[in-house]
C-alpha cells in the first residue's frame, strides 16, 4: 500500500475524531449543567467530568498531532510528549473514578 | 539499610543503561521508554475503568455500558500504540545481530498497525459520543435510572 493511502486515512479519521470530541465536549457541558442540582455523588461526578475532559483532550491531541505531523514532521515529538502526559493523567483519574464508582456501587 | 541503598541506586543504573542503549542504536530510548510506560499505564487505567463502568451498568442504567465498551476499545488502541513503538524500535535496530525478522513480516505488521490505529480511534470516540448522549438523555428524562436499578419494562424498551 502506498503512503498517500495512509495520509488520507489518517486525515479522515482525525477529522471524524475532532468532530466527535467537540460534540462530546458540548454534551459534557450539558451533563455538568444537569449535575448542578445534585448534592450527592459529587466526587464521582467530578472525577467523571475530569476524566472525560482528559479523554477528549487525548483525542484532540492525537488527531491534531497526526494532521500536523503530515505538514511538519518536527512537531511529532511535541505531540508524543503531550500524549504521554495526558495518558499518565488519564491513568490517575481512571483509578480515582473506578474507586469512587466502587464506593457508590457497594 | 544496605538493601535500601541498593534500591536507591536502581534508577541510576537504569539511566546508565538507557544512555548506553541510546549511544548504540541512535534512537531516543528514554523518550521511547516514557511513551511505552504511558501507553501501558493507559491500558491498565482504561481496563480498570471499563470493569468499574461495566459493574455500574449491571447495577444501574445500561447507558454506562457504552462508555465501558469505549474504554475496552481504548485498551486495544493503547495496545496498538505500544506495538507500534516496538515496531519503530525494531525497524531502526533490525540490523543488530540477534534480531531475526524479515522485512516482509515487519512491513506487514506496520501496515496492520497503521490501518488499525485510526480505525479504532474513530470507533472509540463515536461510541463515547453515543454513550454520553445516552447518559444525558437518561439524566433529562429518567434521572433515577442513571444511579439506580431500572425496571424490567424499561430495560426491554431499550
Amino acid at each position: 500500500m502506498n503512503e498517500e493511502f495512509f495520509v488520507v486515512l489518517n486525515t479522515i479519521a482525525s477529522m471524524i475524531v475532532i468532530i466527535c470530541t467537540v460534540l462530546s465536549f458540548q454534551l459534557l457541558i450539558g451533563i455538568s449543567r444537569e449535575l448542578k442540582g445534585l448534592k450527592t455523588m459529587d466526587v464521582m461526578w467530578t472525577n467523571f467530568i475530569i476524566l472525560t475532559n482528559l479523554f477528549i483532550l487525548l483525542g484532540i491531541t492525537r488527531a491534531v498531532g497526526s494532521i500536523c505531523t503530515i505538514i511538519f514532521e518536527g512537531l511529532q515529538p511535541v505531540f508524543e510528549a503531550l500524549l504521554s502526559v495526558t495518558l499518565i493523567l488519564f491513568f490517575v483519574f481512571a483509578i480515582q473514578l473506578s474507586l469512587s464508582i466502587e464506593e457508590i456501587t457497594e | 539499610m544496605k538493601k535500601l541503598a541498593f534500591l536507591a541506586g536502581i534508577p541510576l543504573l537504569m539511566i546508565e543503561n538507557v544512555n548506553a542503549l541510546e549511544n548504540i542504536s541512535q534512537i531516543d530510548m528514554s523518550g521511547t521508554i516514557v511513551r511505552l510506560i504511558s501507553y501501558l499505564l493507559g491500558v491498565c487505567g482504561a481496563a480498570y475503568l471499563a470493569a468499574g463502568l461495566w459493574s455500574r451498568s449491571e447495577k444501574g442504567s445500561q447507558s454506562w455500558k457504552y462508555l465501558s465498551v469505549s474504554m475496552i476499545l481504548f485498551v486495544f488502541w493503547n495496545i496498538i500504540g505500544t506495538f507500534s513503538i516496538l515496531l519503530d524500535v525494531l525497524t531502526i535496530r533490525k540490523s543488530t545481530p540477534g534480531i531475526v525478522i524479515s522485512d516482509e513480516a515487519l512491513n506487514t505488521y506496520i501496515i496492520i498497525v497503521k490501518i488499525l490505529d485510526p480505525v479504532i480511534a474513530v470507533i472509540v470516540f463515536l461510541i463515547l459520543l453515543f454513550g454520553l448522549r445516552k447518559i444525558i438523555d437518561a439524566m433529562r428524562t429518567k434521572p433515577w435510572t442513571v444511579f439506580g436499578k431500572e425496571d424490567e419494562e424499561e430495560k426491554s424498551n431499550e
